[in-house]
């Protein structure tokens, strides 16, 4: 059985592991496991598959990864930090290194499109011309440039996704974690999103994208960790 | 910065009616307190009147002569309380009985030249700005006991009155604070629970802890300003109208309104301390 090793923080550069998942289950009531006894590595810099059907324990994955949860048992290291460790008051500063574009996409109905995705980048304290900078440069590579000032209830399911994955970049995260992203999308738009990821992953972003869309998987040809039942079966 | 005051703005505009009750709940209770104030300030004035005058006089009888008089005065001096004793004589009761009665004096006390009605008394001073009450009725009680003593009158009245009106005001201070920081309290937790699903995503995409809970509070010590200060300006307006017509009462000094104002933000913020951790530990 692998051992998680001693947590290094502020020393990124010399880790070859970004994502450790050690012996990790987790059960929301007592009589009732999610996951049992899950196992996998994601090296700096990989591009990562989740794949599984609806219930297997994706999305609980990835919640234990952005902190959400607690594993009932084992140890998950990300970028050096044991997140079993980690103080409360930790947490935020943790998310603020990580992207997440979740399953409904969580986009602020009150806020506009530039809004929504100045917000990771201003519950960091970051200055306003510096948002406006990295804001307007996201909406451009999105092509959401003309959409910024509508509100998420008035735009289409593909630019609602863009404007969580703008979001989730905001803060060049060492890490990307997508949940079904390409969820309600259509095969063409899926494979642009996914495309999308690949760039990030291109200048140096662990990515890691949770889905059931076996094709999607089949065409891009990167490194798969299926998932059933709550356990790893394949890697 | 620019956040603090972007986020409580929208936070009190999102209340709506329960941050104008929160508002109204502060007034009132400013309002009150306000009036407290300007009573309390009327009975210092009026105790400190009263303090010119004897708290109880002892009204010797015709037979006690006026060495025995004196006599009876340094046995008074002794009991505890009694600041100063000063013995009035017959004839210096009627040279003051004559002063009150002014230009009808001299005719009253002509009438009295051969029989003084005027008895002899001692004034007593006492220690206490104001006695409490039922120390008074036992000094009265007691001074009563003597044999020199015809009768004793004290200001009973006026102590166990200003007493009162205390304790009711200060009890209805309380129940108006304690009131005021029950509605903020509802207020912010009601803006928390409205706003969870945001507060959520901002929770996941990094905020801290305090990064949403200062806005908040700051929304509560708004509140409490907004509020002491309508409940100032109400109290003036009613000062303005009412009291002119029945009394001379002074309105509240400028250090006092500071004192209040502080003391409305104080109470916004009381009730910003608001149990919201729920909606915050995601």
């Amino acid at each position: 059985m692998p051992r998680p090793p001693i947590a290094i923080n502020n020393f990124e550069v010399i880790l070859i592991e970004m994502i450790q998942v050690y012996n990790v289950s987790m059960s929301y009531k007592e009589d009732i496991e999610v996951l049992h006894e899950i196992n996998f590595e994601v090296k700096k810099g990989e591009f990562v598959f989740l794949v599984g059907t609806s219930g297997a324990g994706k999305t609980t994955i990835l919640r234990l990864l952005y902190r959400e949860l607690v594993p009932t048992s084992g140890h998950i290291v990300l970028a050096g930090q044991n997140l079993s460790q980690i103080s409360r008051s930790q947490i935020p500063y943790l998310r603020r290194r990580m992207g997440v574009i979740f399953q409904d996409f969580k986009l602020l109905p009150n806020k506009s499109v530039q809004e929504n995705v100045a917000l990771a980048m201003k519950v960091t304290g970051t200055k306003r011309p510096q948002i406006r900078q990295q804001v307007d440069q996201l909406l451009h590579q999105m092509s959401l440039v003309h959409r910024k000032d509508a509100l998420p209830e008035d735009i289409s399911g593909g630019e609602q996704q863009r404007v969580a994955i703008a979001r989730a970049m905001a803060n060049d995260p060492v890490v990307l974690l997508a949940d079904e992203p390409t969820g309600n999308l259509d095969p063409k738009l899926s494979l642009e999103i996914m495309h999308l990821f690949e760039s990030f992953n291109f200048r140096g972003t662990t990515v890691m994208v949770a889905t059931h869309d076996l094709s999607l998987v089949q065409q891009l040809g990167k490194r798969v960790i299926r998932i059933e039942d709550g356990r790893t079966v394949e890697d | 910065m620019w956040y603090l005051f972007e986020e409580s703005f929208s936070n009190i505009r999102h209340g709506g009616f329960v941050s104008l009750l929160s508002v109204m709940i502060i007034t009132l209770t400013v309002t009150i307190g306000s009036a407290l104030i300007l009573i309390g300030n009327y009975l210092r004035g009026q105790i400190e009147d009263l303090k010119e005058e004897p708290a109880i006089i002892v009204y010797i009888k015709d037979s006690v002569g006026e060495s025995e008089g004196r006599e009876f005065r340094s046995q008074i001096e002794k009991i505890e309380w009694a600041a100063a004793v000063t013995y009035v004589s017959k004839e210096q009761a009627l040279e003051k009985g004559e002063r009150m009665f002014g230009e009808f004096g001299k005719t009253l006390t002509d009438g009295f030249a051969d029989s003084n009605p005027f008895p002899a008394s001692l004034d007593i001073y006492i220690t206490e700005t104001l006695l409490p009450p039922e120390k008074l009725s036992q000094l009265v009680t007691q001074l009563k006991s003597f044999p020199q003593v015809e009768d004793v009158t004290h200001e009973q009245d006026t102590s166990e009155f200003i007493h009162k009106v205390e304790t009711v005001l200060l009890g209805l201070a309380g129940l108006m604070g304690g009131a005021s920081v029950i509605i903020v309290c509802f207020s912010i937790m009601l803006t928390a629970y409205f706003r969870r699903e945001e507060i959520r995503v901002m929770r996941l995409v990094g905020a801290t802890y305090w990064y949403i809970r200062v806005p908040l509070i700051a929304q509560g010590v708004f509140l409490g300003f907004i509020g002491s200060l309508t409940g100032i300006l109400s109290f003036y307006t009613l000062y303005r109208i009412f009291v002119p017509r029945v009394s001379d009462m002074q309105f509240i000094p400028f250090d006092q309104l500071g004192l209040i104002l502080i003391g409305g933000v104080l109470l916004g913020l009381l009730g910003s301390i608001a149990p919201i951790r729920r909606y915050v530990n995601v």
